[in-house]
């Protein structure tokens, strides 16, 4: 059997794999769409014109333009995210690939094949997706701004894009698939499915109080600069790094000290605290993104209060960013949930029951989730309040923003803790 | 009198029960264990060894028969006596190790006692206890990943005895040892069975770690097809026995 047909025989049988990474292009991809179309349509294109300039300084672009376009970096970013975790699942089977003899081309063929195929059937879904919600958005900011146009009519240059976006993408995640290929030897590949402790890889190691003193700094930051949109942004990065810091060094230190403690003998909080400690570890960079993204897009959203394009634009972009990391995060968790199943397999063996493991399970994704609300929340909490508190804007439109935010990491809560349970509770057999 | 401590009888088990290709792995298998027994499982690969244990130690539920440990049926309990029975009653110990990887080797000794919700000074006493007598005192604070196999498996020793349980159940413990450190197991074994009356019920595919018990039973096709009693022979005779058992099967592949 060729290369070729066998990458679509694996493919085939193993579908559930690509699954997550297949749905996040046809998201972002649909997602492109409805922003190539901000950018071209008539109707919605900026009272500020596009103007070229000889340097970077006298160049104009309209902000909803070079937003959207931010927005579509950020889906071509996303499913770069999506394929590295798509091809850290297919680690074992590169692996025994390449014992069976395939040369690291025919790997790298394999991959791209694969990768392919879940393109081409991503493709015409998103632009079919993709066309639906633009139509949805039209009506929306049509109603919105006033504007008297067919909600059916989308330039023929946005499909074009949407297509050359595509074409870069593919040719980007070929390079990707061939240096992971190149960079990994056979066991390496066998071993990358298997580790899963934490090392300390800091070249330089601060202090763990250094974290502390940036996550608070970000906040008394927020308080002592003047009071404009974009000063939100320094402190809220000084407060990220903290954040980060404290969670990926402390967090597992605290954890520790904790089960030495009162935790030791509480036969739920031992279990669901290790693996909580270790997911956050595994998804501090997602959960730095996730932080970093919602209170940028939150602070770009305040300076555009008062363009309503602008404002639109930048909602819609904040929804999207949401949606977009929330999903990756549930990929990122399942995936390493799928290592579990041996942990709760003997978990099982020494004892515990089903409903106990389902309560384990349960806890571990409701404070994993919790801990990705909470984090962020102090800062939207506070850049928010001080735009009331100055009078800018509105606690409904407060309670909103915050609801934007909480709906899609609720739902994606009840999904992950499903979809954990179905893999490493509901196979194993017996009572 | 010697107390029964495993009585199974007409075991039978069913894998793929309402599809179209059933296979029964065990035949109306039957078993009595007494307390301070060292059984030993024998057979060759897919024979229905682990099957076998499995279904004897609440682990696997016998799709026909009647498993009786300590006096109590297995089908009988609700999942959470089974659970309780299972962490109070029984020790586990594999040839994958089975620890939880996100957790310490002192916190994967302490589970069982955790679970039977012991107070924190006699959790910490336990641990301390028994890591002294396997010789893993130093490891207490390092995480699966960081231990040595030999390590690895004193500590799934370590958790399966935490609890003073009646009785051992060992998959192929000595599977992913060398032959030093399986010896060693295999003494500490001996010891915990012959000196605390500790029942042990294990599989193996090494004459010579099955050498240590006290009683044989080889599986083939799954059923018993025969049984060996060390009783007054020396080790080594013992052991000559069951390398005369394996053979003997081993010579019907060439008749």
């Amino acid at each position: 059997m060729g290369t070729f047909k066998f990458s679509m025989t694996i493919l085939k049988k193993e579908f559930k794999k690509s699954i997550i990474f297949g749905l996040t292009m046809l998201f972002s991809i649909s997602m492109s769409l409805v922003f190539f179309d901000i950018i071209n349509n008539p109707h919605l294109q900026d009272t500020v014109k596009a103007n070229g300039g000889t340097t970077f300084a006298t160049m104009q672009l309209p902000f909803a333009s070079s937003l959207s376009f931010v927005i579509i970096l950020f889906c071509g970013f996303m499913i770069f995210f999506a394929n590295n975790f798509y091809l850290s699942k297919k680690t074992g089977e590169i692996a025994i690939l390449s014992m069976s003899g395939l040369s690291s081309f025919q790997s790298t063929l394999y991959l791209i094949y694969q990768t392919f195929a879940l393109i081409l059937i991503a493709l015409p879904l998103g632009i079919l997706l993709g066309q639906g919600l633009t139509i949805i958005m039209h009506y929306w900011i049509y109603d919105y701004l006033n504007i008297h146009a067919s909600l059916f009519y989308t330039p023929v240059m946005t499909y074009i894009q949407t297509v050359i976006f595509v074409l870069v993408m593919m040719f980007l995640l070929c390079v990707l698939e061939s240096g992971f290929i190149y960079r990994h030897d056979i066991q390496s590949l066998l071993m990358e499915n298997k580790e899963m402790e934490f090392k300390d890889r800091r070249i330089i190691k601060f202090p763990y109080v250094v974290y502390g003193i940036c996550y608070i700094g970000g906040i008394v930051m927020m308080f002592t600069e003047p009071h404009q949109s974009t000063s939100y942004i320094v402190p809220t990065f000084l407060g990220i790094y903290g954040a980060i810091g404290l969670l990926r060094y402390v967090l597992a230190k605290f954890i520790r000290k904790l089960k030495e403690g009162p935790l030791l003998t509480k036969k739920y909080a031992l279990i669901y605290t290790s693996n909580l400690c270790q997911s956050i570890q595994q998804a501090y960079l997602l959960v730095a993104l996730l932080v970093g993204s919602i209170t940028s897009m939150m602070t770009i959203i305040m300076s555009c209060r008062n363009s309503y394009r602008e404002f639109v634009v930048a909602i819609m972009g904040y929804v999207v960013v949401i949606v977009l990391l929330t999903v990756s995060v549930i990929y990122k968790f399942l995936m390493e949930a799928q290592m579990r199943k041996g942990l709760f397999y003997n978990l099982w063996k020494v004892g515990y029951t089903k409903c106990e493991l389902k309560k384990i399970a349960r806890n571990e994704v409701v404070y994993f989730y919790l801990s990705l609300f909470l984090i962020p929340f102090v800062y939207i909490v506070i850049i928010l309040g001080r735009f009331v508190y100055f009078d800018h804007i509105s606690l409904w439109f407060v309670l909103m923003m915050t609801l934007f935010y909480m709906i899609p990491l609720i739902l994606s809560t009840i999904f992950t803790y499903i979809q954990y349970k179905k893999s490493v509770i509901d196979t194993i057999q017996g009572r | 009198m010697k107390k029964e401590i495993i009585h199974a009888t007409q075991v039978t088990k069913i894998y793929g029960i309402g599809t179209s290709h059933p296979y029964t792995a065990l035949h109306d298998v039957s078993l009595l264990m007494y307390e301070g027994e060292f059984v030993c499982v024998m057979g060759p690969s897919g024979a229905g060894k682990s099957t076998f244990i499995n279904n004897l130690s609440t682990i696997d539920i016998p799709t026909k028969g009647t498993v009786y440990i300590q006096g109590e049926e297995v089908r009988q309990m609700s999942p959470k006596q089974m659970g309780e029975f299972r962490y109070k009653n029984l020790g586990f110990i594999f040839q994958e190790f089975n620890l939880l990887d996100s957790l310490t080797i002192f916190e994967n000794i302490a589970v069982p006692l955790t679970l039977a919700n012991m107070n924190h000074e006699e959790i910490t006493q336990r641990v301390h206890d028994v890591s002294r007598k396997l010789d893993i005192e130093a490891t207490l604070h390092k995480y699966p990943s960081e231990c040595s196999g030999g390590q690895r498996q004193r500590v799934a020793i370590a958790r399966a005895l935490v609890t003073h349980p009646k009785v051992i159940v060992a998959d192929e413990p000595t599977g992913n040892l060398d032959s030093k450190n399986s010896h060693e197991i295999l003494s500490l074994f001996k010891q915990l069975n012959e000196t605390e009356g500790v029942s042990i019920l294990m599989v193996t595919h090494d004459p010579k770690i099955a050498s240590y018990s006290s009683k044989l039973l080889y599986i083939k096709d799954g059923m018993i097809d025969s049984e060996i009693k060390r009783e007054g022979l020396s080790q080594k005779e013992y052991f000559y026995k069951i390398v005369d058992l394996n053979s003997n099967e081993s010579q019907e592949l060439f008749e």
